[in-house]
């Protein structure tokens, strides 16, 4: 998705606000005069200012161009399914790595993924399992980091 | 000193060091030939892994995969007409051209042996110039820190952005996102919206590798670009006519060195600036301005030794004053706090020997270019064949563990995804990442050395400036904003973002 700059200067303008309406709001045990939220109230102030002044130079020069656009990529369906799949295998994996396991579901993951981009299916699954089984030995066997063995842990090496 | 050198020596002449480093070659190497994985991407997604290794291996890694990855960037350059990294493509023209007249190995090896020279010679500066101007810094008191904080990040925002109003709004979102935590001068949670996961800050290091490499994964997935054909099958010798090259053009040589180096000092100017103003400049002096792009040696001789000369350079104001040159070393500085090697003048007095060994690993990692560069040009057509489909996948898991590795969290994969995406969306709309990195890396320092001063300065704002070192990095910081304002005025009416 892309947006003009005056949509951009609004969004940054709310964060602007929130951040600084937060900050105003913080604490300040001891009344000190530069307390949590000085820091905070000077950044907000001037991400305000830039996005004012995003906005204003956006309806200077925008003319008849659109406050947000779709990007080239999402007229082809595929790309979308390809973009969206790269936060589904995240979601995947936060969901499922505990239960399922690590080994499982990072197979699963690259599978999916390696089919998305053309792999044949064998050769996907082969390299799937390959690269699972790399990563773990890196990250469990090198690092000793603890990935879940889920339901592989009876076979757990 | 020379005590220090010993000890640095033997830190990293031993066999761990030495694995990590051929190792960390070997990926540099690989990463930068493949189109579309740039060096800081690679770096980000080492970053995990030195997590879990002592300070001197895990910055060997960092300085040896960017060595590496900034010349590995000039094959695909050569040979696919696509630089590896964008610091390679000031002189693709040039080096494809070479290619296409049959002579790969000329182009290949300008690129291997002008590097390793450039590099040298930005590690020569380094390691003269640092304990310089670190033992000058040692008199520095918070406001001299702000400004140069300041300065950094000024830098980062107005030097070399298309859009400097862009480029400040992204800096401004990393200073906010800095802000969260319970890191501040008062010790007060902020912005955590009741998450304990988040008292501690945002984690630098799955935000830099999701903003640096999902960020790219999910380019590709959007991506049309058709396979590219490799020009040519065979690499002849790549050593032959360098020395008379050297000869030839001793001045391009020096020159795009010096340059390169004077660049990466400049915070916020990495590798692919100093090849592109090399390249121009080059141009400009020639006897033979109407060769260039042409497959003429000169330029590429030049910016070749110029981007990787940066490297070095960049680390000058990384070591001493804890402030980037450019975003590799915005990670690198992550890497040193997270090692506690915090960066600072104070670091030559108390770790020098620290500071000698990363010395000493520029030394060996460009001394190291040469048979490894060597090696990898003659595999490098085997190398470009492996398709990115496959290897995006890879990278997206190395990214998931990698963030979850740190703290052991499935909420770091979270934020990883998160700021991806994040990234995605702001450079589809024109907003550098690099500065929301930058500002993320130095939030902290800026607001501690900004806190004290006021305190100090009793609120009085002129206490900001009223020092003379101050106020002349006041005056340089506010200079270089202004000026780059003025400057981007003109292109700007012409400038439409959609």
């Amino acid at each position: 998705m892309k947006i003009n700059d005056v949509t951009g200067g609004v969004l940054f303008l709310i964060l602007a606000i929130t951040l600084g309406v937060g900050a105003w709001h913080l604490p300040n045990p001891g009344e000190q005069i530069f307390g949590p939220s000085t820091f905070p109230l000077v950044i907000a102030t001037l991400l305000a200012l830039c996005s004012v002044i995003l906005m204003a130079g956006g309806l200077r020069s925008a003319g008849d161009t659109p406050l947000f656009a779709l990007s080239d990529w999402t007229s082809e369906p595929g790309l979308i399914v390809r973009f969206l799949l790269v936060p589904a295998a995240v979601f995947t994996y936060v969901t499922f790595v505990e239960a399922v396991g690590f080994l499982p579901t990072a197979s699963a993951i690259l599978f999916v993924l390696f089919l998305s981009g053309h792999v044949r299916p064998l050769r996907a699954a082969i390299l799937s399992v390959c690269m699972a089984i790399l990563v773990h030995t890196i990250f469990y066997v090198g690092l000793s980091v603890q990935l879940p063995w889920g339901i592989m842990d009876p076979v757990r090496w | 000193m020379l005590d220090a050198y010993l000890t640095a020596f033997g830190m990293v002449f031993e066999p761990y060091v030495l694995a990590v480093i051929f190792a960390s070659a070997i990926y540099g190497l690989v990463v930068g030939c493949i189109p579309g994985l740039s060096a800081t991407m690679a770096t980000a997604l080492l970053v995990p892994l030195t997590f879990f290794m002592p300070p001197v291996p895990a910055v060997a890694a960092i300085v040896t995969t960017s060595t590496m990855a900034i010349f590995s960037g000039d094959i695909p350059g050569c040979l696919l007409r696509i630089p590896g990294t964008p610091a390679s493509a000031a002189y693709v023209e040039d080096s494809y051209q070479l290619t296409l007249k049959g002579k790969p190995e000329l182009a290949l090896g300008i690129g291997l042996y002008f590097s390793v020279i450039g590099g040298l010679f930005g590690t020569a500066v380094m390691m003269v110039a640092s304990p310089a101007i670190a033992e000058f810094a040692l008199g520095f008191g918070s406001v001299e820190f702000f400004w140069i904080v300041a300065m950094g990040l000024g830098g980062a925002v107005f030097i070399g952005s298309s859009s400097p109003l862009k480029a400040c709004i992204a800096l401004l979102l990393g200073l906010a996102i800095a802000l969260i935590g319970m890191d501040n001068p008062a010790g007060q949670p902020r912005f955590t919206f009741g998450t304990t996961g988040l008292l501690g800050g945002i984690s630098l290091i799955p935000m830099m590798v999701g903003m640096f490499a999902v960020s790219e994964v999910l380019r590709h997935m959007v991506s049309r670009q058709a396979k590219a054909q490799i020009a040519v099958s065979h690499i002849g010798p790549i050593f032959a006519n360098m020395w008379k090259l050297t000869k030839q053009y001793p001045w391009q040589l020096i020159r795009g060195s010096a340059l390169g180096t004077v660049i990466g000092i400049q915070p916020g100017s990495g590798a692919d600036m100093a090849a592109w103003m090399s390249y121009a400049l080059s141009k400009r002096f020639s006897k033979e301005p109407e060769k260039f792009g042409t497959g003429h040696p000169e330029g590429l001789i030049e910016a070749g030794a110029s981007n990787n000369s940066s490297l070095a350079g960049a680390w000058i104001p990384a070591l001493v004053f804890g402030i980037p040159g450019d975003s590799i070393t915005a990670i690198a500085i992550g890497v040193l706090y997270m090692k506690n090697m915090a960066p600072g003048p104070t670091i030559f007095v108390n770790n020098p020997q620290n500071v000698y060994a990363l010395f000493l690993v520029f030394v060996l990692a460009n001394l190291l270019m040469l048979p490894l560069g060597w090696a990898m040009i003659k595999v490098a057509t085997r190398i470009l064949r492996v398709p990115r489909d496959i290897l995006m996948p890879i990278i997206l898991l190395f990214a998931i563990v990698g963030a979850f590795a740190i703290n052991n969290s499935l909420f770091d994969v979270g934020l990883m995804l998160g700021f991806g995406i994040l990234a995605f969306f702001m450079e589809e709309n024109g907003f550098p990442v690099a500065p929301t990195i930058l500002g993320v890396v130095l939030g902290p320092l800026l607001e501690e050395n900004f806190i004290n001063s006021m305190i100090k300065a009793d609120g009085n704002p002129i206490g900001l400036v009223d020092r003379p070192i101050a106020g002349v990095l006041a005056a340089i910081t506010i200079g270089m904003m202004v000026w780059t304002i003025w400057a981007a005025r003109k292109p700007k009416h012409a400038a439409t973002t959609v």
